[in-house]
């Protein structure tokens, strides 16, 4: 027998208090009253209709952005575009991370953490392809104000979520609720870029980057308690 | 040094386990799924009648998993009560393909979180006490002083987990006495499986400890006067 399989034996060669233990009687099962209290229970349907709605109405509301400030006229250039459709498929990686079933049980903080991680290295990257002119006051000024928009628009969909997410994550909420505010951070960012006509790297940075980390911060502060079974 | 001898330690368990064990697979292969997680899958989409069958599969294993955290049998009743409550709401986060017990475990691991956080809380309530748990080894037919030694056993088991981190009580109780495989009780715990490793192989050097050179032998003893006696 191997050192290793002899341990195993050890392992398992340790007590256990409870047994032998004279059983308790019966737990008594749940009352209709206790399954009442707290409203009703919903469904796996009725949960993935709540997730299609919310889907719904989140897109709908971050593409207010571009719908009520209009489009920027240079979507067509392959730089720019490569802007905007970086974030949106990160957050499309985002959403699929957070929804993950991974044995039932929901995606592990560690792989929320290399997502994040990724995800935030590639959207540099890409920012900084661009050239980088913006200096001093301009800068932090342009970058307030794309920030507080996208920041702005991140708290709806974020609610949302709440909602149709809500005791969803039996292991790890604050994970999961991280996931969404990275998928929510990125879906704004990437409604922002159709509008925002501004190509500077560093204002992408600083405007539409930084908002993303910040959404995820808030969600996974938020979420926890909401998403928590 | 010390996660590579707990991986092998535990790759000699799934060895040994599969090997030698005709019941419940201490690694259980996890493909299959039971009466118990069909029923709590019907129940997710709606079936209320299949939350009786959910209970009976259920009810009483959270009830010993909460027994061996909160080491108080009142409570250990509140909180599996808690637990099935919270179980019927969250129904819908049971996947499709999931297996009950793990998601079930975590759901306890919640409610029994929660407990201890609302406790610290509030201050003046008392400490649950530990003398529901001690209870003998040895099977009905042992000796005065083989009972007598089961129970010196059950007691140090029990100070020893007690006075281990939650974490590393959890990874044990989990894997040795709820039988649930490392993937699974790293998937209950939120955790990589080299983690559930290091934290159960660091809570066995804990138990060994104390229990001393003798305790394989003394459990030995104590596992041939009652046959159920460390079992899950």
């Amino acid at each position: 027998m191997s050192s290793a399989e002899e341990k195993a034996r050890e392992f398992l060669a340790i007590p256990d208090p409870l047994a032998g233990r004279s059983p308790a009687r019966p737990l008594a099962p749940l009352s209709p009253a206790a399954l009442g209290s707290g409203g009703p229970s919903p469904t796996r349907a009725d949960m993935a209709r709540r997730r299609r709605v919310a889907l719904g109405l989140g897109a709908l509301w971050a593409l207010l952005i571009p719908l009520v400030f209009g489009l920027r006229g240079d979507l067509a250039s392959p730089p720019v575009l490569l802007q905007v459709l970086l974030p949106a498929l990160l957050a499309c990686a985002a959403l699929w991370t957070s929804q993950r079933p991974r044995r039932g049980l929901g995606p592990s903080a560690v792989e929320i953490l290399a997502l994040g991680a990724a995800s935030s290295a590639l959207f540099v990257a890409t920012a900084l392809l661009a050239p980088c002119e913006q200096r001093g006051a301009t800068l932090v000024q342009n970058a307030l104000v794309c920030g507080g928009i996208e920041l702005a628009f991140s708290v709806v969909p974020v609610l949302l979520a709440a909602w149709a997410l809500r005791r969803s994550a039996v292991v790890g909420p604050a994970a999961r609720g991280a996931a969404v505010g990275l998928a929510v951070g990125f879906a704004t960012a990437t409604a922002l870029t159709l509008h925002c006509p501004q190509f500077d790297g560093l204002h992408v940075l600083l405007g539409h980057g930084l908002p993303v980390l910040l959404a995820l911060g808030l969600a996974a502060l938020s979420l926890r308690r909401a998403l928590r079974a | 040094m010390l996660s590579t001898l707990s991986l092998g330690v535990f790759g000699g368990l799934a060895r040994s386990a599969s090997a030698s064990r005709g019941g419940r697979a201490l690694v259980a292969s996890s493909s299959e799924l039971t009466p118990a997680d069909a029923a709590m899958a019907r129940y997710a989409d709606g079936d209320d009648g299949a939350f009786p069958e959910v209970h009976r599969a259920v009810a009483e294993r959270l009830r010993t998993f909460l027994l061996r955290l909160c080491r108080s049998q009142a409570l250990a009743d509140d909180l599996a009560q808690e637990t099935l409550l919270r179980m019927h709401r969250a129904r819908a986060s049971f996947a499709p393909g999931a297996k009950l017990l793990p998601w079930a475990y975590a759901i306890a691991r919640n409610v029994h979180i929660d407990h201890a956080r609302s406790r610290a809380s509030r201050r003046d309530e008392p400490a649950p006490d530990s003398g529901d748990v001690a209870s003998p080894l040895a099977g009905p037919e042992a000796s005065g002083e083989e009972i007598l030694r089961a129970r010196e056993l059950a007691a140090i088991v029990e100070d020893t987990l007690a006075s281990m981190s939650a974490n590393q009580r959890e990874a044990f109780v989990l894997i040795r006495y709820e039988g649930l495989s490392v993937e699974e009780a790293a998937a209950v715990l939120g955790v990589s499986e080299g983690a559930v490793k290091l934290r159960a192989f660091h809570a066995y050097e804990a138990l060994r400890a104390a229990l001393g050179d003798a305790a394989p032998k003394k459990a030995t003893h104590a596992s041939k006067a009652n046959p159920k006696a460390g079992r899950p």
